[in-house]
């Protein structure tokens, strides 16, 4: 009889206790999740995380000891992509100066060759060879151009001024081909259009879609610059009265040196658009086109207001 | 190579209504790529709800799989589909789904609060500068426009860092010009937080925003290509 009572009370101290130990060690990892999770997200934000038992050797310290080295290992690689992107940018900067003054030479040779008396023959190779020259001086001026923005080397610097300056000096840049080709320039746009952005990059992203526009049209057609300020946005639109895009290749064109496949008698190296999109990209804008084979093209460059 | 974030194989639904079996729908292979933004366009009734929302965890299917991330969605009880859902979707709806008494920098980080993390204040103050809703944040829903709340919607929807971005008929309820604007900045906002955007249209001018379009037409993809622009 007093066994079995005694038996029953270590029972049920011995249930007690176990409980009790089962509630620690619940507490216990309930916290040691909570520290980890809390560590991690320092970690995550690029937070040292908190030292929290980091001298005990305890589990939690010396998990958090492997966290912080984690971060280290992170930071560390960090430094070397930024180390990198510095040997990019110098690399870069070497061949567009190294391939400068080669092909400015060359140049300068063909002039020479043409200023002489040559034979019908022999002028007509000089002509190609100065049409070549002139076409990798552009491509390697484009390339450049596109890996600089491609591996962020150019910041975008966005200071609030008048859009009208950027595209003003993009239009006037491409009048000469314009009126070679008879074609009808105008701007439509009321008012100002002051809104942050980098006017050297702009011009250039503009500039690009009307190359297009001009290339792309047929004599006696018309280019239209019309400027439009929305509530978000405001857009830059180019349209021409030129050959159009069929639906299907209106995504391709956007690619890196995608050439539409009935125009390669034409100049360009297929990286105009690419740099428009890529530009609009880094200002927080985009780019959208509306066409329809044959029946011109709508090329529209959105920039956010503010 | 881009990962695949989205796979669906042989999709299938089929409703009964009366004696009669509706194919909502009818074997469906879908991809999508990560970062890649797509628009699947129909009419009412094709199937294009329906397919989103079994990518999203709302709705099961009769037959086929869906793969979000790598994952099979068909293996998940209600509480693990309820996890997928906070952690790795983003929705964006119609009507916006605001919570009226919260205001705008609440119903942003609300998600994130929900799945008990840490709010990124940095990260939240990028989106919303993005979406221009800066000057907004103590606002209530009420008190704003149309795309203003969709914006709000749409920063709501980036700041869980989600997988993927599910938007059903995101500017249904807006006029053109904003319904255009929302667009634009989603597109924006995806590019520039790097996440996968699949949004369901009936209107082709909306789709066009798109980097690829997938028609679906009686629960079947008819088309699908990259035909479109502004990429």
């Amino acid at each position: 009889m007093d066994w079995t009572v005694i038996i029953a009370v270590c029972a049920l101290a011995a249930a007690a206790v176990q409980t009790w130990r089962m509630r620690k060690l619940k507490k216990d990892v309930y916290e040691f999740t909570n520290s980890l999770e809390r560590n991690m997200d320092a970690v995550i934000l690029g937070e040292k995380p908190e030292p929290a038992g980091e001298t005990e050797d305890s589990l939690l310290g010396r998990v958090n000891e492997k966290l912080d080295r984690t971060a280290h290992v992170l930071e560390r690689k960090e430094q070397e992509i930024r180390e990198n992107k510095e040997e990019m940018k110098e690399l870069i900067s070497d061949i567009s100066h190294q391939t400068k003054t080669p092909i400015a030479n060359q140049k300068i040779y063909l002039e020479i060759l043409k200023s002489r008396s040559l034979p019908e023959e022999e002028r007509k190779f000089v002509e190609k060879l100065e049409h070549q020259a002139d076409r990798l001086d552009f491509l390697f001026k484009s390339m450049v151009k596109m890996s600089r923005l491609e591996t962020g080397v150019i910041q975008i610097r966005k200071e609030n001024s008048d859009l009208m300056d950027a595209v003003g000096r993009a239009v006037s840049a491409v009048v000469p081909a314009a009126e070679k080709k008879k074609l009808r320039l105008s701007v439509e746009a009321d008012g100002r259009y002051v809104l942050p952005h980098d006017r050297k990059w702009t011009e250039e992203a503009v500039y690009n879609l009307l190359d297009n526009s001009v290339k792309y049209t047929e004599s006696g057609g018309s280019i239209v610059i019309r400027l439009k300020k929305g509530e978000i946005f405001t857009e830059i639109h180019v349209e021409d009265t030129g050959k159009g895009i069929a639906v299907e290749r209106q995504a391709q064109i956007f690619t890196r040196f995608y050439r539409e496949p009935e125009v390669h008698d034409k100049e360009g190296v297929g990286i105009g658009l690419y740099l428009t999109r890529k530009i609009a990209w880094l200002q927080g804008g985009y780019v959208e086109v509306r066409s329809e084979e044959g029946k011109g093209a709508d090329f529209c460059i959105f920039l956010p207001n503010g | 190579m881009k990962n695949q974030i989205v796979k669906t194989e042989g999709l299938k639904k089929y409703y009964r209504l009366g004696e009669n079996t509706v194919k909502a729908l009818d074997g469906v292979d879908f991809t999508v790529k990560e970062r890649e933004f797509v628009a699947i366009i129909g009419r009412s009734g094709s199937g294009k709800s329906t397919l989103l929302h079994m990518i999203g965890g709302l709705d099961t299917p009769t037959a086929g799989e869906v793969y979000v991330d790598g994952r099979k969605l068909s293996g998940m009880n209600r509480e693990q589909l309820a996890v997928f859902r906070r952690r790795k979707v983003g929705f964006i709806f119609q009507n916006y789904n605001l919570v009226p008494d919260l205001n705008v920098y609440d119903n942003v980080v609300l998600p994130v609060e929900l799945d008990g993390k840490r709010v990124d204040r940095k990260y939240v103050g990028e989106i919303l500068e993005l979406l221009q809703l800066e000057t907004k944040l103590e606002a209530l829903p009420g008190m704003l426009s149309g795309g203003q709340q969709q914006r709000v919607a749409i920063a709501r929807a980036v700041a869980a860092k989600p997988g993927i971005i599910l938007a059903d008929e995101p500017t249904g309820n807006l006029d053109t010009a904003s319904g255009h604007d929302v667009m634009g900045l989603l597109k924006v906002a995806a590019k520039q937080f790097q996440q996968t955007v699949i949004l369901i249209t009936h209107d082709r001018d909306i789709a066009q925003m798109a980097d690829r379009i997938v028609h679906i037409e009686d629960g079947r993809i008819v088309k699908a290509g990259d035909f479109h622009a502004g990429k």
